[in-house]
């Protein structure tokens, strides 16, 4: 069959000297004849050691011959993995930082990287590591950075144009699998840019150069002059710090205040804690997914009693200040930020549209919540109730979704502008919706208001 | 013939040797991307020495003020 030509997740395949395998449910890192040598060197400089023991490398075994001649290294699970489409912006920026840490590091013990792609960072229970091995190579002194393309156009372009241009910008990553293209970003960056110098030379200079070499018929390769390690670490250097001090844009997003203006008195909105609460310490899920998270409070409840929990929310501001806050933190490495429009959540793109898998794949979970979420799909958005029903399914075999009524001020606010045309939206209509994909339903009125809490579980298959 | 043949992968062989960049990078590195490095790295030793002129010629005023007109 085709598509288990290619492997799942963003993993390497396009290189000779190995990449990424799954067998089962274990994953490897395979390295062919073409690997071995840089393989050794990797581990037996230290390198690889010292990478792990510091949590900036995905941790793993011994390699093992196989009957093939390739060896096959066996690597620890990914929990949940995400693109950089999704990420939130600090993510973003903290990838940046470590891909540049590891050059360094690197080069102190003789190796260098292949590449720079932004696949070979993953969140890895609460901390960025890097979790591509293949990358790591022999450096030879003057050798060019062969990942510098790939750095700007998945790194840099992007963070430049989210931080100085309009913080959507990411999402054209989903359309450019191999970085924003150099010129493309030159274009959409504010003129202003010119002035700074790193912009003025990683993407306005590196774009005039690219396009004036590119087209030629000369078939000999190009007289390129060496670069001298001293030099390539101060480059380094120098990014790192731009890249390290880079902000995020300091808008106030529409959601972020959202718990300022709600129909909750506090103790309706403390007795909504105390549910959800409850709910999943009964239920135990191992994985949850909370669509709608915003500024999380729900999705660290989750995180108590569960090992993973992927909080998804459609405004940028509202991710990024999440991550901010679950960064470094302890309790937070069990949260995975993301940004997802469910009404267009991540498709499956790249090669055979196989190469990245479609969010809704990816975040399969135990429990789904959906907390004050269903009025802005059904009435916001115009879904019909039972595809709301229908994402739930997809997703979990359990669900705790929250039933705002019309006479709550966010839905009168929905339809401030509007005619009420939604008649079946209403607590029947959602658990006649609900009711064709789980058997099971129990409600649990939350105290002081008119909202409910819904657990739905016993999927129908 | 044979000649011309061997002094060719003569050649291609030096060259192998000399190329500045790794021979088994899968990766296109791209010849603008290349070919502008070296000035990149240039630019910023540049700017980093001037930064570093910049703040010893600060921390003399600092200095300075700290002690005083003699």
């Amino acid at each position: 069959m085709v598509s288990s030509e290619v492997t799942p997740q963003c993993l390497s395949f396009r290189d000779p000297a190995g990449g990424a395998v799954r067998i089962g449910d274990a994953f490897y890192r395979r390295i062919t004849a073409a690997g071995r040598e840089d393989w050794r060197r990797f581990n037996d400089s230290g390198l690889a050691g010292e990478l792990v023991a510091d949590g900036l490398l995905l941790p793993f075994g011994e390699a093992v011959k196989q009957p093939s001649g390739d060896w096959l290294a066996p690597v620890e699970t990914l929990e949940f993995v995400s693109y950089s489409h999704e990420w939130a912006f600090g993510q973003f920026r903290d990838a940046a930082v470590l891909t540049l840490e590891l050059l360094l590091r690197a080069l102190e013990r003789g190796m260098t990287l292949k590449d720079a792609s932004s696949c070979n960072v993953q969140r890895h229970r609460g901390r960025t590591v890097f979790v591509d091995h293949g990358s790591f190579t022999v450096y030879r002194e003057g050798e060019v950075w062969a990942g510098y393309r790939q750095f700007v156009s998945h790194f840099l372009g992007p963070l430049l144009l989210m931080a100085r241009g309009d913080r959507r910008h990411q999402l054209q990553l989903r359309n450019f699998p191999d970085g924003l293209p150099l010129d493309y970003v030159a274009r959409a960056l504010p003129r202003r840019n010119l002035f700074s110098l790193q912009a003025l030379v990683h993407i306005y200079g590196h774009a005039w150069f690219q396009k004036r070499l590119q087209d030629t018929t000369d078939l000999r390769p190009p007289e390129i002059r060496p670069l001298p390690r001293k030099r390539f670490q101060t480059l380094l250097l120098s990014l790192r710090e731009f890249l390290a001090g880079l902000k995020s844009p300091a808008e106030s997003g529409e959601w972020s205040d959202y718990y300022d203006h709600t129909s909750y008195s506090e103790a309706s909105f403390l007795d909504k804690q105390r549910i959800v609460r409850e709910l999943c310490r009964e239920l135990a899920p191992r994985r949850v997914v909370d669509l709608g998270a915003n500024t999380g409070v729900f999705s660290r409840i989750a995180a108590e009693e569960s090992e993973v929990v992927i909080a998804a929310d459609v405004d940028f501001p509202a991710v990024d200040r999440l991550y901010g806050q679950l960064r470094g933190s302890v309790d937070g490495a069990r949260i995975y930020p993301l940004q997802q429009d469910l009404c267009c959540p991540s498709p499956g793109f790249g090669v055979l549209n196989r190469e990245r898998l479609p969010f809704l794949e990816r975040a399969r979970a135990d429990l789904a919540l959906g907390l004050a979420l269903v009025h802005h799909l059904a009435i916001g958005s115009n879904w019909p109730l039972p595809l709301v029903g229908a994402l739930f399914a997809e997703l979990a075999p359990a669900a705790v979704v929250e039933f705002v009524p019309k006479s709550d001020i966010q839905v009168r606010r929905l339809l401030r502008t509007r005619p009420d045309i939604f008649p079946e939206y209403g607590r029947a209509g959602l658990l006649a919706a609900f009711g064709r994909y789980y058997r099971r339903v129990k409600a649990f009125p939350i105290a002081g208001s008119d909202r409910e809490i819904f657990l739905f579980d016993g999927r129908i298959q | 013939m044979k000649r011309r043949i061997f002094w060719s992968a003569a050649a291609a062989a030096v060259g192998l040797f000399f190329f500045p960049w790794n021979a088994w990078a899968y990766l296109d590195p791209g010849a603008g991307s290349m070919a502008i490095q070296a000035l990149a790295a240039a630019v910023f030793t540049v700017a980093v020495f001037f930064r570093q002129i910049r703040g010893w010629i600060c921390s003399l005023f600092r200095k300075g003020s700290r002690h005083g007109k003699l």
